[in-house]
């Protein structure tokens, strides 16, 4: 039996269907489940899957705060459930809207208990939204999503206006798991499109199956449109289950 | 109860360091900071508890919420910018829905506002900074210090149904009464109303009085066009081609030709330049938002793969002082319209085909805003859907407000100095969450046989969409049904209102229910306000007692109300008048002699380093890159590509059917300077240079369709003469070439008038996108070299022909003659690409357009990192010129640039293509011709082609 993700939807999510699409070329079933008529309504619950994606797009049209709203209902509609996906250990990706969703949820970095967020992803350096190619390197890290890819560097696009990830406290960086540029990370523009420190693109929770990040693997999964690097990414998380 | 809150950022905020930057560097060194705070405003039946509502308001790592302002008042002047009463502001539903999550259930509505500090300047100073940027007039307002509301929720007064008896009245009286109500009818319509008035016996209500307006306006009924025999001309021309192909045109939101494998593309482009030139930020959302709507509401519904935004502005570099009164500066409108593209193309999840930009002065007055909007759906889905009696109308979407009032009319009307503040009300602000919900929802629609039929609702409103899609059968619809967001909304107001974000769709009853599910899943509003009947009339009532269950109609819901419009489709639909419009014949300017050429080495790099840094030819990505061009995981070739992908593609192409190679591919012409010229000339262009590009990448070459977007100045008689000759040209060629208009607009609104008699009229203006398909997206040509030693020739129709030129305009010239390719020559050049391609021979290709050669050169070589060796010689002698700047600059048309390797390119050269020289390793550009030697770095060549357009866009 193929693993199947749920593709998590809200009003305002855009990339739901390349990212169920490019999870089935990863050996996938995936099923878009919406937040409010499946989750919120009783109808599915979470750990209903083996993987879960929370995709990118603007929920809730980002308003007051991209991902905001969408996390309140996570933590505050859906607690039971998200707790238990944490502790079954069912890996979450979560990329672009979803990265800032997971954040505001304080699933990521996740040191503090779900709902308090510790960190925020900031607006870019630049003021405006960038949509470009970057170049992404992979570190050692505990994350599922990025097994076995260490040392490579990956290309895929990133598009959003909030990318910027800045992280209060502690953090261990070897929950780093891609960094912009290079393989120390760079942090000149455009290489780095937010200007995140420590050319920081995406971070895993210290379970190592919970990852964020900016850039989109699923808007790269088939070489005619530049790169399939990205395929390799939701391959290792389908692995991971 | 209303409690209120204050947010700001506890360090840094980029906003405000962002604003502060911006401001400096436009001279205002005085400022020394900006603090921007967030006002909350929320009305509950209980207060609001601060620590319940924190999480929502406040991120705790990075922001403070308190209850009164945590500004110092004595730091620096404060205002304070907010949405007007009257509209209702974007994020509302969400801040509910977040409060409820939070366990405050009782939250009914919220405002958001901001308060600006400047530090360092005076409050005179500081308001000149936010009247100028920092609030749209049109719908926010300067909240006052200790200004005090009982409610949030919008308030406005409504009336009753008025009559407005045209009987009796003299023609400058009529006239008087179209002026007044804004209604923009001539004389001639004005009587033919008088008319109908007598003929029903009764006067015309004020809703049936702003309906004719609205359906007889220039913009929805193409008077002008019309008059001319323009839109027949043009329809006449596809229907002779009869392109096995195109499963629609014309008749629709959008035209349709077949892909593959059961699928077909749809295709629409949509101008939106009135509001435009008075509020760009709305404007320009509402641009994006009405095209898309276009394809949601095309055959049965499809999907948006890809949309363009396509500007046309004045001069940026203007001082305030020089720009006359009731015109906004070029360079707020640029930068206004790139931040309201990127606001809406980018939450709708629809990728960025082609973000163009160009200038000429003539757009100073009155811009060109146009968008495109290609779409999916299965061929079967294609044709245009027809109500049958009994069928339910559902309004689907965001609730309706008194925002974009006479829209349609007054974007027929010229703009003067006093529109910006007469009309304010037809300029409104999008919101792309509630049209993104419907996106999602109407594939699914349709794939469940849900949809008879599916409209937008654009301009005119629910009038001209219940009405055009009624127009056959008969249609009832109860205004009291619609949601409003604007309380007390009378009749008639509802009736045209132009708030987005919302389509008509018609239903099957039998599929009513299943309907509504699927707008719940997906969280669109919708409501059932009216059915589709058979007695030929347009019947609309307001009747608040009709049950006003929104999922259900009561079974006599047709009887009672009060009648606000009672009439028979066929005056609507046929019976205007149409204006008598006088032809005249273009007279053709004598030929004049061309410039002398640059003389030393030194002026021929000025001259190159002034055609790239041109604004037309420059680096547009500061603007372009602000739109994401990869969402929906399919786009293989965006508006950018190359080694460092900066460089700009000439066509988009995209894979849309999931997991398979076959190939979309578009391409765009756009010229402001060839109308100057010759409108007929700039026509043919137009169309040769969209076909070209996209023979150039591989498409199949009896598989192009085109879409025309037309922009003239009032009509005058000249104006109809040049209108006259391009339509012709347009039709003339598309079946020269079998390549069939199958969509377009027209808008001939673009005339701006100002005190003292001053009139700017926009060039006659004419772009094509032209779209394609190919089987395999491997296979595709672009524009980069490939590999440093292979060989460059230049194949298709030359001409040493500088008119028109972007080079002639960095002279300050524009010439007056244009390149006149001749069809068969551009034929056959298209069909030599097609063998070489078959037979693999090209590395690389891209069509000569503005710019010339020389821009084709430093593209191709800033896309691959190489550089070229080119003995421009053959090429000046087979063009019969002795002049180097005609074969570097010289826009000609239908050209290509080819590159292949040296053993291919014998055969290439042997069908007439001109050897220009090779590709090398070096980052330079070496020209040599006779004894003129020029060595281009391109570092250089970079820094003047990346600067121009980044120092005015930003």
């Amino acid at each position: 039996m193929k693993p199947r993700v749920y593709v998590l939807y809200s009003p305002g999510t855009n990339c739901h269907l390349e990212t169920a699409g490019a999870f089935r070329l990863a050996g996938a079933e995936a099923e878009i489940c919406h937040l409010t008529d499946d989750l919120i309504a009783g109808r599915r619950r979470m750990t209903g899957c083996d993987l879960l994606a929370v995709p990118g797009g603007f929920s809730f049209g980002d308003h007051l705060a991209a991902g905001r709203i969408f996390a309140l209902d996570l933590v505050h509609r859906l607690r039971d459930q998200l707790l238990e996906v944490k502790e079954k250990g069912i890996p979450v990706i979560g990329i672009c809207n979803g990265f800032q969703i997971l954040v505001n949820a304080g699933l990521l970095p996740g040191t503090a208990p779900v709902g308090e967020p510790t960190a925020i992803v900031d607006r870019n350096n630049s003021a405006v939204f960038e949509s470009r190619w970057v170049t992404l390197s992979v570190q050692e890290s505990p994350c599922v999503w990025t097994r076995g890819l260490a040392g490579r560097m990956l290309r895929m696009p990133v598009a959003h206006g909030e990318g910027r990830l800045l992280i209060h406290g502690e953090f261990d960086e070897n929950r780093t798991a891609v960094r912009y540029g290079t393989m120390e990370g760079t942090e000149s523009y455009p290489e780095n499109p937010n200007g995140s420190p420590g050319g920081r693109a995406g971070i895993c929770d210290p379970s190592g199956r919970i990852f964020g990040l900016m850039p989109h693997p699923e808007r790269a999964v088939y070489p005619w449109h530049g790169s399939a690097d990205g395929l390799e990414i939701l391959k290792a998380g389908v692995k991971a289950v | 109860m209303i409690s209120t809150f204050y947010l700001m950022r506890k360090t840094d905020d980029p906003e405000a360091a962002a604003l502060l930057g911006r401001l400096r560097s436009d001279g205002m060194e005085a400022l020394r900071d900006i603090r921007i705070e967030r006002v909350f405003r929320i009305e509950s039946k209980t207060a609001c508890p601060m620590d319940g509502i924190a999480p929502l308001l406040a991120n705790p790592v990075s922001e403070i919420l308190t209850r009164t302002s945590q500004l110092d008042e004595s730091a620096g002047p404060v205002f304070e910018v907010g949405y007007q009463r009257a509209v209702t502001d974007p994020e509302v539903e969400s801040i509910v829905r977040g409060a409820a999550a939070l366990g405050i259930s009782d939250v009914e509505w919220a405002r958001i506002a901001h308060r600006y500090q400047f530090v360092g300047i005076s409050g005179k100073r500081a308001e000149e900074i936010v009247r100028h940027g920092l609030y749209n007039p049109q719908v926010q307002v300067l909240i006052h210090p200790g200004e005090r509301w009982t409610t949030l929720k919008p308030r406005g007064e409504s009336g009753p149904v008025e009559s407005v008896p045209l009987g009796g009245l003299s023609p400058n009286a009529l006239a008087a009464l179209s002026e007044e109500r804004r209604l923009f009818l001539d004389g001639d319509q004005m009587s033919a109303l008088k008319k109908i008035e007598l003929e029903i016996g009764r006067p015309l209500t004020d809703a049936e009085l702003e309906m004719f307006a609205q359906t007889w306006s220039d913009h929805c009924f193409h008077t002008t066009w019309k008059s001319l025999g323009l839109l027949k001309m043009l329809q006449d021309a596809t229907l002779r081609i009869g392109h096995p192909l195109v499963l629609s045109s014309f008749e629709d939101n959008a035209g349709v030709m077949a892909f593959y494998e059961g699928w077909a593309l749809t295709l629409k482009g949509e101008t939106h330049n009135s509001p435009t030139a008075v509020s760009p930020y709305g404007g320009i959302m509402t641009k994006h938002g009405g095209v898309i709507r276009d394809t949601l509401g095309c055959g049965r519904g499809a999907w948006p793969i890809g949309g363009s935004t396509v500007m046309g502005l004045g001069d940026p570099h203007l001082t305030w002082e020089e720009i006359p009164p009731g015109a906004l500066h070029p360079g707020t409108i640029l930068v206004e319209s790139v931040r309201g593209t990127a606001d809406y193309c980018n939450p709708m999840g629809i990728p960025m085909m082609f973000p163009v930009y160009r200038f000429h002065p003539g757009y100073m007055g009155k811009c060109l805003a146009l968008g495109h909007s290609v779409g999916l759906i299965p061929a079967k889905h294609a044709p245009k859907g027809r109500p049958l009696p009994g069928d339910l109308a559902i309004l689907l979407g965001g609730p309706t407000g008194r925002d974009g009032l006479h829209g349609a009319t007054v974007s027929s009307g010229s703009m003067t100095h006093d529109t910006a503040t007469v009309d304010a009300a037809h300029v409104q602000i999008g919101h792309p969450i509630e049209e993104r919900k419907f996106m999602e929802a109407v594939p699914v629609l349709r794939d469940r046989n849900c949809v008879r039929a599916i409209t937008d609702l654009g301009a005119g409103g629910l009038s001209s969409a219940a009405g055009e899609m009624g127009a056959d059968t008969g249609v009832w619809i109860n205004l009291a049904r619609v949601p409003l967001k604007t309380e007390g909304m009378r009749p008639w107001e509802i009736w045209i209102s132009e708030s987005q974000e919302r389509m008509l769709l018609c239903t099957p009853p039998d599929k009513v229910s299943e309907s509504l599910e699927i707008l719940d899943r997906h969280e669109v509003p919708a409501v059932i306000v009216g059915r589709f009947t058979d007695d030929g009339r347009c019947r609309v009532v307001f009747h608040p007692a009709d049950g006003l269950d929104p999922r259900s109609l009561p079974p006599h819901a047709e009887d009672g109300g009060q009648r606000v419009v009672d009439l028979a489709m066929d005056p609507l639909r046929r019976g205007c008048p149409l204006p008598r419009i006088r032809v005249e014949k273009r007279e053709r300017k004598p030929e004049s002699a061309p410039p002398p050429g640059p003389g030393d080495p030194g002026d021929w790099k000025a001259a190159v380093l002034r055609v790239l840094g041109h604004l037309n030819v420059c680096d547009q990505s500061a603007a372009g890159m602000q739109f994401d061009a990869t969402v929906q995981g399919a786009t293989a070739v965006g508006p950018y590509g190359g080694k460092d992908g900066r460089m700009p593609n000439d066509v988009w192409a995209a894979t849309p059917i999931p997991g398979k190679p076959h190939a979309a591919v578009a391409s765009l012409a756009f010229n402001p300077f060839y109308g100057d010229i010759d409108p007929a000339g700039l026509a043919t262009l137009m169309i040769v240079e969209s076909m070209t590009k996209l023979a150039v990448a591989g498409v199949e070459l009896d598989g192009i369709v085109l879409c025309d977007n037309f922009y003239t100045p009032r009509v005058t008689p000249g104006v109809a003469g040049a209108l006259t000759e391009m339509v012709k040209t347009c039709a003339d060629l598309s079946v020269r070439f079998g390549a069939p208009f199958i969509s377009g607009k027209d808008s001939s609104s673009g005339t701006f008038t100002g005190p003292d008699g001053l009139r700017i009229d926009v060039p006659p203006t004419l772009a094509v996108m032209a779209l394609g398909r190919m089987p395999d997206i491997r296979r595709i040509i672009t524009k980069p070299w490939r590999t440093p030693g292979n060989r460059l020739a230049l194949a298709g129709p030359l001409s040493a022909e500088l008119g028109g030129s972007v080079y002639l305009d960095t002279l300050g010239l524009r010439g007056n003659r244009l390149p006149d390719p001749d069809p068969d020559h551009v034929e056959a050049a298209w069909k030599h690409l097609r063998d070489w391609q078959e037979n693999g021979w090209i590395g690389s290709a891209s069509a000569v357009a503005e710019g010339g050669l020389i821009r084709r050169l430093f593209e191709a070589a800033l896309g691959s990192g190489f550089g070229c060796r080119i003995d421009l010689d053959p090429l000046l002698k087979r063009m019969g010129t002795d002049r180097p700047e005609a074969g570097l600059f010289a826009e000609m048309t239908g050209a290509v640039l080819v590159e292949a390797a040296p053993d291919h390119m014998d055969a290439i050269i042997r069908t007439g293509a001109i050897p220009l020289g090779d590709v090398t390793a070096s980052e330079t550009l070496e020209i040599k011709t006779g004894n003129l030697k020029l060595e281009l770095g391109m570092a250089e060549l970079i820094r003047a082609w990346e600067r121009p357009f980044r120092e005015v866009a930003r």
